[in-house]
């Protein structure tokens, strides 16, 4: 065979690399906006588009698949061609990746902060932009595939494993977890409804923590750390058994996020117990790449790129080690819906993929402009202002959510809570929100160090558009060698790779989620649960819409301290009309689920208008322009077809007459605000009367004996 | 230390990380484990027994040496001096090279593997025996928890966890009422006149009712609490019920689940005090004239003076 010379095309790393860090600098912008909307909720602007609720899932959004996506595209754009020694299969392809991923993003920036989502985290963004999601990201696979194919290098390196696994199982993921009936163009209702939704998100929503934040990572680890240290791999075989480990376990770790919810405890338990099987192949990636470093750690003192990637690598084994230990019962108990969670979370982007990213730009950026970095004095600054920013971002929210958590449960001995107020364990933490939005504050000043070092060393350099390469070509014959490992028979199977993957990742999820759906047993039904009425449907759209769920949870646990505050627990049956379920996260406000019946309409009403009006100190935004805005219902009628077609039972009858039953309780309680409040003006089709419908209906089904409300319905 | 110690190692950490996870296991409260002092004994033994298998084993080594043909004690010497190489012949580092079982950088060639990637070279280092024994650990934890938990029904579900926690709270509850005096409800409730006990109510009235009825009770959303006119009546009694139960058509909500029944009394023996006093902005009054002064007090000697005197101001208002 004879040697052939070819050349790589770098645009498109370049253009990745640069999004990554626009995006990355905007997405983290938001994020310290919020941060700081905590501390000082005037921030919030009484803007509806600039309020927590919406902002939130921007800043998920852009962090996860604005700032790592891009980063991980540009990794994969630079790498894969050199470990196969080819250049990307279609330049044209790479064309339409780039170009229809920037614009997935654009869209998420417009439609998120106009409320325009389908509120299950970090799959919010609405039906058409998931196609377009799909699609571009059938482009990346069809352009890897291609890629691989026309390769001159006979076996696959362990970051294709990586790449590959990524691209399947992110592909099944997404799918499934989009599967939604579309009300309008911008409005779609989950096909899954309550405990089936919750488990589907979140067996979604872990791995995408997995195979979008750790697995396509860890192929970039696998090609530049070995790179930037020159020193080889620690373990081939433990590259094998961590790889496969990690993509068949991690994938069953999803209901750790469900502990103690109405989720059937079996599930639960497959959750507790995978994740505690990940901890070592999770550590393999890390001490793989910390042992690569054996030797050359005189060189991590000053080379800012080897930094990075240890405090990643070690960031990596904290959180991981960490996740497994939340999934148990009793520590969750106390973590879960803390601000311990986001601290969690924060050692994951901030410490591990952030690092690594900026590991990969200071590496990568003077290979591409054929220089030197501008200045190895402003990446170590960069280096240690970030350290100290996940430091100061982490540290506060681990005593916030341990105060926090501690507080909810102390009781009285006389049996009362001894904070039955939810606000005094919020007031509480602040001074903690303020320490964590000054953590956040020096990353990004960290980042902002960058883009200086990133433009001038671009602009001190040129800008090496293809690069050239050769190789010879492996021939059609493959004599195996003598003694050679079993795993490298899949390493020349591109195709074998990624069935096999895919296959091992199914697993996990069929035996999870089948069941749950098929066996009647796991969601015992309660004959008084019934279907939201037509105004109260409404109030739940425009609490998906202002994004409730950010910060309120709809499902009380187990515990007394939990039934003492909110009420009777939560139970499977109560959500079986819950297209999209709203369980939450995060209990940065009260649970809600039992609020219902609660306090009167006037409460309500004049706590949206000013939280503080009712609950001094509350770090709630306020919502005006519920006030001001009137119902839509022009696609009214559709959604309660779309919910219909679901298997709710709405009659034909209530679905004609919908106008009819809609002003019938709007009036009602319209004229009820009136009593309560002197002289108030409200029209009945304001949206807050839809909102407090919502409100007062629910967790009241369960009760014995219905309030007056629930019989006017 | 030869081969044999490995062993050890093996069976010392796998017995302490099971014993670790007892408590993990079976559910229960993680810090009332750790104040057991079972829990420190057996940690401290089991530190013990660690120790003195090491000693043991590295004791068997020194007789091994010395029973050893003279061939075979130059090649252990040879042995011991390349593990010095490798770093260092105190107890940790050799502990440390056993549990990692790297080859020596010097020695790396050895296990390099015949292709490279882009000029990333590949060593095959064997699995780190500490890693390896970890993950067995934690796949023998997964059995034994589903089968606890799944399959025997030896450990509580969720639903009985929580029915185990408030029957516990129930019997404390109990407990604690039987000997706790004081206890009030609507029908027995009386006026405090402890001017400390009043001042307590205050800052309650300031932190859970103000918002409504105003800092100095002239009323807002809710009703003034200054005047002689009640919607829900003006005995102590009745502004008891009021709080406690509230009254959610108008929109007071009760206030049961938040404050205990002490407090309760507190705060309405403070709102009591308020009445004939003057607010900046009152609002008008609503509801029915009830006589202004209290009936009933608890006998206490410091506050009687106060009583009087709100007592004449409502009087002076007359």
């Amino acid at each position: 065979m004879q040697r052939e010379t070819f050349y790589y095309n770098n645009q498109w790393t370049r253009n990745f690399l640069i999004a990554t860090i626009a995006w990355g600098v905007i997405g983290l912008l938001v994020g310290l906006t919020i941060a700081l909307q905590l501390v000082f909720p005037d921030l919030n602007m009484d803007t509806s588009w600039l309020t927590f609720g919406r902002l939130r899932a921007l800043h998920t959004n852009g962090a996860i698949f604005a700032f790592v996506g891009n980063s991980i595209f540009a990794g994969v754009y630079y790498s894969l061609p050199r470990l196969l020694k080819t250049p990307m299969a279609s330049n044209l392809l790479s064309k339409i990746h780039f170009w229809g991923w920037q614009l997935i993003i654009l869209s998420a920036v417009i439609t998120l902060p106009l409320g325009i989502t389908s509120s299950k985290e970090y799959a919010e963004l609405e039906w058409p932009i998931d196609i377009a999601i799909a699609l571009i990201w059938v482009t990346f696979g069809v352009n890897m595939f291609w890629t691989i194919i026309k390769r001159r290098e006979r076996h696959l390196y362990v970051a294709i494993w990586f790449y590959i696994a990524t691209f399947v199982t992110v592909a099944m993921l997404h799918i499934v977890n989009s599967i939604e009936i579309p009300v309008s163009f911008l409005k779609s209702y989950s096909a899954f409804a309550g405990v089936q939704d919750a488990l589907v998100q979140w067996w979604y929503g872990h791995n995408a923590v997995a195979f979008f934040l750790t697995t396509p990572v860890l192929g970039m680890m696998y090609y530049f750390v070995p790179k930037a240290a020159n020193r080889p791999v620690y373990s081939y075989r433990l590259s094998i058994v961590h790889f496969w480990a990690l993509i068949f376990l991690y994938i069953w770790a999803g209901p750790h996020h469900l502990l103690y919810t109405a989720l059937p405890d079996w599930a639960q338990s497959l959750g507790t117990v995978f994740s505690i099987m990940l901890i070592f192949p999770s550590w393999g990636g890390m001490i793989n790449g910390l042992l690569t470093l054996r030797g050359a750690w005189d060189k991590v003192r000053d080379s800012a790129v080897l930094k990075f990637f240890v405090v990643a690598l070690t960031c990596y084994g904290m959180a991981t080690l960490e996740g497994p230990l939340l999934s148990l019962r009793n520590i969750n108990a106390i973590a879960h819906y803390t601000d311990w969670i986001p601290a969690h979370v924060h050692i994951g982007t901030l410490g591990w993929n952030g690092f690594m990213i900026f590991g990969v730009v200071y590496w990568l950026l003077p290979r591409l402009y054929q220089t030197s970095l501008y200045s190895q004095k402003l990446a170590n600054t960069h280096f240690w202002i970030g350290t100290l920013g996940i430091i100061f971002w982490a540290l506060p929210m681990y005593v916030a959510g341990f105060t926090q958590s501690l507080m909810w449960k102390e009781f009285n001995p006389d049996g009362t809570l001894v904070y039955g107020n939810f606000l005094e364990t919020v007031t509480q933490i602040v001074p903690m929100y303020a320490l964590r939005a000054l953590g956040g504050t020096l990353y990004i000043i960290g980042m902002l160090v960058m883009v200086v070092n990133v433009i001038r060393t671009a602009s001190s350099g040129k800008f090496l558009r293809t690069e050239e390469d050769s190789a010879v070509p492996f021939g059609k014959v493959f004599e195996k060698p003598r003694g050679e490992h079993w795993h490298r028979w899949i390493e020349r199977r591109p195709i074998q790779m990624l069935v096999w993957s895919l296959v091992v990742v199914a697993i996990g999820g069929i035996l999870e989620i089948v069941p749950t759906m098929m066996v009647k047993s796991n969601i015992p039904t309660i004959e008084s649960v019934k279907p939201y009425t037509v105004l109260e449907l409404e109030g739940r759209d425009i609490y998906i819409r202002e994004g409730c769920n950010a910060c309120h949870s709809q499902m009380i646990r187990p515990f007394r301290s939990e039934v003492a505050r909110y009420g009777e627990y939560s139970k499977a049956g109560e959500f079986v009309y819950d297209h999209p379920f709203l369980w939450g996260s995060k209990r940065t406000g009260p649970d809600l689920h039992r609020v219902g019946g609660k306090y009167p309409h006037s409460w309500h009403y004049n706590h949206m208008l000013d939280p503080v009006s009712m609950s001094p100190g509350s770090i709630m935004p306020r919502y005006p322009w519920l006030f001001e805005n009137s119902l839509d219902t022009e696609h009214t009628q559709k959604k309660l077809e779309v919910m219909a077609g679901l298997g709710v039972p709405y009659e034909q009858e209530y679905i004609d007459n919908y106008a009819f039953y809609l002003d019938r309780q709007s009036a009602a309680i319209a004229d009820e605000l009136r009593e309560q409040i002197d002289d108030l003006e409200i029209k009945n089709d304001d949206e807050i009367i839809a909102l407090i419908a919502y409100l007062q209906r629910l967790g009241i089904d369960i009760k014995a004996q219905g309030t007056e409300l629930a019989e006017e319905n | 230390m030869k081969n044999s110690s490995k062993y050890y190692l093996a069976f010392a950490l796998f017995v302490f990380a099971g014993a670790l996870s007892i408590p993990f296991i079976n559910g229960s409260d993680v810090s009332s484990f750790m104040q057991n002092p079972l829990t420190w004994i057996l940690g401290i033994a089991l530190a013990f027994l660690i120790l003195s298998l090491f000693a043991v084993s590295q004791a068997m080594e020194g007789i091994k040496y010395h029973i050893l043909r003279k061939e075979g004690r130059i090649e252990e010497l040879k042995e011991m001096e390349a593990a010095e190489a490798a770093g260092g012949d105190d107890f940790l580092s050799r502990l440390w090279a056993k549990l990692q079982d790297a080859k020596p950088i010097e020695e790396e060639s050895e296990i390099e593997m015949d292709h490279e990637y882009d000029g990333i070279r590949e060593l095959d280092n064997n699995l780190p025996p500490w890693w390896l024994w970890g993950f067995y650990i934690s796949i023998a934890f997964a059995v034994v928890y589903i089968l606890r938990f799944e399959v025997l029904k030896t450990a509580p579900s969720t639903a009985q966890e929580f029915e185990q926690e408030m029957a516990a709270a129930e019997i404390a509850k109990e407990e604690y009422l039987k000997t706790a005096a004081n206890l009030v409800d609507e029908t027995s409730v009386v006026m405090l006149t402890d001017e400390a006990l009043i001042k307590e109510g205050a800052a309650i009235f300031t932190t859970s009712c103000a918002v409504c009825h105003a800092a100095d009770g002239g009323g807002g959303v809710g009703p003034n609490l200054t005047d002689e006119y009640w919607l829900h009546g003006g005995d102590i009694k009745d502004v008891f019920a009021t709080i406690k139960y509230g009254v959610p058509a108008k929109g007071m909500i009760p206030w049961k689940d938040q404050l205990s029944a002490a407090e309760m009394q507190k705060v309405s023996s403070y709102i009591m005090t308020l009445i004939g006093t003057t607010p900046a902005d009152p609002k008008e009054p609503q509801g029915d004239k009830v006589t202004p002064v209290p009936t009933e007090t608890q006998e206490n000697t410091d506050g009687s003076s106060e009583q009087e005197e709100s007592a004449d101001a409502a009087l002076s208002l007359l």
